[in-house]
């Protein structure tokens, strides 16, 4: 069982990371970096370095992947336009899913494997403290969905009438 | 492990809601607000269905999300907050749907609200004092983006960024006490055992300083005075049903959550004179402060810090006595408080609906005169909840009064009459400002409210079902003491548990 998780996981990577390297869509590219992050945490997990791994979740996957974004936004290019309005949410979410789908196979995994104090700390992290993990997932959640309200005036690009970035970047998707 | 799988479902309902109708209003090319609005109806029916079979299994049900480590624990008193929590939800989630108020992003609004709800629900599921404070920060968060859910106002953006500047720093000081209980017990947090930890242990300070910071911290969210001063603004600026949800729920529950977190603290430190005090200080400044409004919205934002005082000043006298029927009293009315508040902000939000289009001032007393002949239903709803806030007898806002009352008078001598008469005499003073309401609604109408329609159905049902029950839980209190009743018990014997 674990070691098709692991081999799994390392495909994963791979393909995420081939992914990330030539898609033509900056999207795309972004989203699969961060599933290659998420699934190469995994990996570092079963491999027996649990502090690693949550790094490599919250820094690679999580942290990173929202400075490509929102650098990517400041160009005003076309690729802006396409991350603008709607899609920052859908983002979002696919990031909150892998990051809930790497919790899940954590969690599901029986950490006898390794030993250690790091791996004390990760399992009061993902065993002990199971269910305010789960309610962080959702606090987090809404939390983008805040700022994505709040924001919402200045993720428009300039002089595209009073709708909402949902409307305003349907007209814009073919 | 006595668990069922049964106990978190009303949770991961909701959880699951919140991205389901954030999904479904971003994907959902036609008609979003409906769709999203659906999907959250959905999981708030599924939550207070397994809440209500969980009501008939033996309580407390210990349950732990993959078998081990902090869970949560279904008590009587989780039992009450999720069904107040769905139901308050339920009916602003109908109303949001048939009015303006998620026009703009409903795929926003209504996980907004769900989260809302789960974050109450989850307060009473809470099985230790972190997770507590989790649940505590999800509904919190939540409510930060609802009450300036109208971006392009500015005066909504004013009121948000105060209740968040607030709240927030209100938020460090709660989590500050919960570490310095975690410090004075050595690690444990669990209700279970935390209170004979608590006597048992001597930390590095204080344990008052604990109590402290948790009341401050939790009082902020509770708007108790002196800590109240985001919320007229808050409760006036946000959109009809998420004041309603405001007021009628997030408010209560965080007094509640106080007041469970408090519940663990043994007998030596003053915690109910503490709430006492604060309590008669929120309800008697609260109404001073009510006097004179003229904002019809506004005076009812500044009316619900009246009505937070009677709860935690009925929690600081079950406290301070042990008195179980004040513990019942101030529960009773955080049960009518979300009828009475929740009808009335819901009720004035549909006749702001109606008015959108008019002229000048639209929430002044003075122009809303007479519409009581227009719009009969939101009309009778405000007069109805109204009279209830006042502690009219045969109405749900009187019977948490009287119990409160009641206790109050348990407290030996003078000082327990002085007490019951603090109360009586705020509920004669809050008729000061309801009876012009009422004065007002059925006054001579004005040239704007002479052509006004009749309040649209959609959100005449959950106005009504919020009428409905004001009226049914006075006229029948115990349909409400069977849900208070178990959950005062709860609160009141320290949320111990013997498995």
């Amino acid at each position: 069982m674990i070691d098709q998780l692991t081999t799994a996981a390392l495909v994963v990577t791979v393909l995420a990371g081939l992914v990330a390297v030539a898609a033509r869509d900056f999207l795309l590219s972004i989203l699969s970096l961060s599933g290659a992050s998420v699934a190469l945490a995994v990996y570092f997990y079963l491999a027996g370095a649990p502090i690693a791994a949550v790094f490599e979740a919250v820094v690679a996957a999580g942290l990173v992947t929202v400075l490509f974004l929102f650098v990517i936004s400041l160009t005003e290019t076309d690729a802006a336009e396409r991350i603008s309005g709607a899609k920052l949410p859908v983002v979002g979410l696919a990031l909150g899913l892998l990051l809930g789908v790497g919790i899940a196979v954590w969690t599901l995994l029986d950490p006898a494997a390794a030993s250690g104090t790091d791996v004390a700390f990760a399992e009061a992290l993902w065993s002990v403290r199971s269910i305010d993990l789960l309610a962080v997932t959702v606090l987090v959640f809404v939390g983008v969905l805040a700022v994505v309200r709040l924001t919402a005036e200045r993720l428009e690009p300039a002089g595209d009438g009073e709708d909402g970035p949902t409307a305003n970047s349907r007209e814009v998707e073919p | 492990m006595s668990g069922t799988h049964l106990a978190i479902v009303p949770l991961i309902a909701l959880f699951a809601g919140v991205f389901g109708a954030y999904l479904a209003g971003q994907y959902v090319r036609d008609r979003p607000t409906a769709r999203s609005g659906v999907i959250a109806t959905v999981s708030l029916l599924i939550a207070l269905a397994t809440t209500w079979l969980l009501w008939t299994r033996s309580l407390p049900i210990e349950y732990a999300l993959l078998g081990e480590g902090v869970g949560i624990r279904v008590t009587a008193l989780s039992i009450f907050l999720s069904t107040v929590a769905c139901l308050i939800g339920l009916l602003v989630t109908v109303y949001a749907i048939g009015s303006e108020d998620a026009r703009d992003a409903p795929d926003v609004y209504f996980p907004l609200v769900l989260a809302a709800v789960a974050g109450v629900v989850g307060i009473g599921l809470a099985a230790d004092l972190f997770s507590l404070y989790v649940f505590f920060e999800v509904m919190a968060v939540a409510t930060y983006a609802l009450v300036p859910f109208a971006v392009d106002r500015a005066t909504a953006v004013e009121a948000g960024v105060k209740y968040v500047v607030m709240n927030a720093a209100g938020s460090l000081l709660a989590i500050f006490g919960v570490s310095l209980i975690y410090a004075h017990t050595g690690g444990v947090l669990d209700f279970a055992t935390l209170s004979a930890e608590l006597t048992a242990t001597t930390g590095p300070g204080p344990l008052e300083a604990a109590v402290l910071f948790l009341v401050i911290g939790f009082g902020v969210k509770a708007a108790v005075v002196p800590l109240h001063t985001w919320l007229p603004d808050a409760y006036t600026e946000a959109p009809a049903s998420a004041s309603a949800l405001l007021a009628g729920l997030a408010t209560p529950a965080a007094i509640v959550a106080m007041v469970k977190a408090l519940s663990a603290v043994p007998e030596g430190v003053s915690v109910g004179l503490l709430l006492l005090v604060l309590g008669g200080l929120t309800m008697t400044v609260g109404n001073f402060l009510a006097l004179g409004q003229r904002d019809l919205k506004r005076l009812l934002a500044y009316s619900s810090i009246p009505h937070v005082g009677y709860i935690v000043f009925g929690f600081g006298v079950g406290f301070y006595g042990g008195f179980g029927v004040a513990f019942d009293g101030a529960l009773f009315h955080v049960l009518a408080n979300a009828f009475m508040k929740g009808g009335a902000f819901l009720a004035v939000g549909a006749i702001g609906y109606r008015l959108a289009g008019a002229e000048g001032e639209t929430r002044t007393l003075s122009a809303l005169s007479g519409v009581g002949y227009r719009m009969p239903v939101a009309a009778g709803a405000i007069a109805v909840a109204v009279l209830a806030l006042a502690g009219v007898p045969p109405l749900a806002g009187f019977w948490g009064k009287l119990f409160i009352v009641l206790g109050s008078a348990e407290v030996s001598g003078a000082v327990g009459v002085g007490l019951a008469l603090l109360v009586i005499g705020n509920s004669f003073l809050s008729l000061g400002y309801y009876l012009p309401v009422l004065g007002a609604l059925f006054g001579t109408p004005t040239d704007a409210v002479r052509t006004l329609d009749r309040t649209p159905t959609l959100l005449a049902i959950p106005i009504l079902a919020l009428t409905g029950g004001t009226i049914l839980l006075g006229l029948a209190p115990a349909f409400g003491l069977d849900l208070v009743g178990p959950a005062a018990e709860v609160l009141e014997s320290g949320l111990e548990v013997t498995p």
